[in-house]
């Protein structure tokens, strides 16, 4: 590979250029963009899935006879087999399943870390996350009518796939993209999914018996379950705020997501506004709706769909000037391996 | 073998592995003139060896009491790190290393009181359920300390953006990076000094096509010990701390 440098002696510098074809990963590492931090970002998250994938409960045969076999209840029966067959399954080798699957995600979340494996680790969460969707999400209850934002729907490893998709180190060819997600899909494409994800949660806030009056308080008073003192009473409390109050707070609910879904189509300041919108809701859903993840519970196998969402909104954060939305190029190198 | 008693022991195993091996680092270093962190390498064999201790208790011969002061000198010792860091290079400066930033001081703050945290979490439960020494049957303090645990997802999450972060990084280190580094500098220095270190500063934009690289170049030093692997032994602390504070949740 040729190049060419320049010294200073005076500024102690020395820079040299080198072509963008003949750069490997090897050869130049630099800062992270706002890309690579969201790719870290994500990182961090499956590491930590696979971390509490080595809590004592899932070892058990309880993890293949009861966690695994609840979410095929109330799926056709198309759906439902398989998630039973894979929870005797992992009944049957406990140990082994579950170390396995501790293993594939803390090698996804360092893969995805360490540039030289990340499109690796990233084409594997892809293939994971949508087999944790079937086998232990049940399709996140959208099939049998118990999907709700507020707990996760339409759960949380689909939003793990759409983040892989969308921080994929590549560029999309045409025009500078104004956020991050569209770096690879492009503007439209990238539009388009935060719609049909945002939209999707805004009809899943008024389905079924989420608009009762008493839905949303049952569901939020149900997480006080089994969790600590202070978290419980979080929950209580705001449980007691929409009691008898559900079919108002969600169909409000269900029209601020609409709003944040359509949000992206709009001039920058708006659209960063109603993600804004979007962050502050996700969190609030974390922690009253998800309870962190159950994570304080000992069977908590990842953080639910808060993070995800609060990290997806960044990465649809519109950059406001000209000089922010230039990518950076060598780092898409480095990314790459290419 | 149960899997929480599995997990526990190849956690610990590694801790031992860190610790084992940072005591060589600081031994080698000592023996080839190198640069490295002290402090940091000392933290990691107080670390290894008391997180293997908690992990599996008959290994651990040492009072929780003693853990403690250990571990609070540590934190103080950092925390004095830190300022020192900032009078030294600012807020936005690089270490002796070149590398790392204030960020690196002030995740073995971080690291530190997460021990702390544990050892003091854990006492009572340990009192009861160790057999002996000062070692924590790690499953069994399991809810004892709920009343906290806004603490531990703290730490949880500042350890493994940590060990994510450091992973990234590890490719400054690259061998070959440094080798064509230097090759750089010998073709552009007439005087042709080839033991000066170089350290990638960051690129400032393309031009044409192109990529420039800007580096710089510090006076003759021996090249700092082992940097990758003192990376990974961070990055190992990071996920085995963030395991056993999981299960303190």
């Amino acid at each position: 590979m040729s190049s060419d440098a320049m010294f200073s002696g005076a500024s102690g510098t020395i820079a040299f250029r080198s072509p963008v074809a003949g750069a490997t990963s090897t050869q130049v590492w630099t800062r992270p963009d706002g890309r690579r931090m969201l790719q870290l970002g994500l990182a961090a998250i499956w590491l930590l899935d696979g971390i509490l994938q080595l809590q004592a409960y899932f070892f058990t045969k309880a993890f293949g006879t009861q966690f695994i076999p609840a979410v095929a209840q109330g799926n056709p029966s198309i759906i439902a087999r398989p998630i039973n067959w894979s929870g005797a399954t992992i009944a049957h080798h406990a140990l082994v399943a579950d170390a396995m699957f501790a293993v594939i995600q803390i090698a996804i979340g360092f893969g995805i870390a360490w540039r030289p494996t990340l499109k690796v680790a990233l084409g594997t969460s892809i293939a994971w996350a949508l087999g944790v969707w079937w086998m232990g999400e049940g399709l996140g209850g959208v099939l049998n009518g118990v999907a709700n934002p507020v707990n996760g729907a339409p759960g949380a490893v689909m939003i793990y796939a759409l983040l892989a998709v969308l921080l994929w180190p590549r560029d999309h060819s045409g025009p500078t993209p104004s956020f991050v997600a569209a770096r690879t899909v492009g503007e439209p494409v990238a539009k388009a999914l935060w719609l049909v994800l945002w939209g999707s949660l805004s009809y899943f806030a008024v389905l079924g018996s989420n608009r009762s009056p008493q839905g949303l308080y049952d569901m939020i008073a149900g997480m006080a379950s089994g969790e600590p003192g202070w978290l419980s009473r979080i929950d209580k409390h705001a449980a007691s705020l929409v009691n008898h109050q559900g079919s108002a707070v969600t169909v409000v609910l269900a029209i601020l997501l609409g709003m944040i879904a359509i949000g992206v189509y709009l001039p920058a300041p708006v659209t960063n506004a109603l993600l804004a919108v979007g962050m502050v809701l996700s969190f609030l859903f974390w922690v009253l709706g998800e309870a962190f993840g159950t994570l304080f519970t000992a069977s908590g196998t990842d953080l639910n769909s808060g993070p995800l969402l609060i990290l997806l909104s960044v990465a649809y954060w519109k950059y406001t000037s000209s000089s922010e939305s230039v990518p950076n190029p060598n780092s898409d190198l480095v990314s790459q391996g290419a | 073998m149960s899997g929480p008693n599995l997990s526990a022991d190849v956690f610990a195993g590694v801790m031992m592995l860190v610790a084992v091996y940072s005591i060589g680092r600081l031994v080698a270093a000592r023996a080839w003139s190198r640069p490295t962190h002290a402090d940091v390498d000392v933290a990691h064999v107080l670390m290894g060896f008391a997180m293997a201790g908690m992990l599996v208790s008959a290994i651990n011969p040492i009072p929780s009491r003693v853990w403690e002061v250990v571990f609070v000198a540590l934190a103080v010792w950092f925390v004095w790190r830190c300022y020192h860091f900032v009078t030294q290079h600012g807020v936005e400066g690089r270490d002796e290393d070149h590398v790392h930033h204030l960020s690196h001081y002030l995740t073995h703050v971080v690291m530190s009181a997460a021990m702390l945290y544990m050892y003091l979490a854990a006492t009572a439960p340990a009192a009861s359920t160790s057999g002996s020494g000062g070692g924590m049957a790690m499953g069994g303090v399991t809810g004892s300390t709920a009343n906290f645990v806004g603490l531990p997802l703290v730490f949880l999450f500042v350890l493994l953006i940590s060990g994510v972060w450091e992973l990234d990084g590890i490719g400054r280190f690259s061998p070959g990076r440094v080798a064509q580094a230097q090759s750089e500098l010998a073709f552009a220095s007439a005087e042709g000094d080839t033991s000066t270190s170089l350290v990638v500063e960051g690129v400032t934009e393309p031009i044409a096509g192109q990529l420039m690289i800007e580096e710089k170049v510090e006076p003759a030093t021996a090249p700092w010990l082992a940097p990758r692997l003192e990376a990974g032994c961070h990055i190992a602390m990071c996920v085995t701390m963030g395991y056993m504070l999981i299960l303190m949740l």
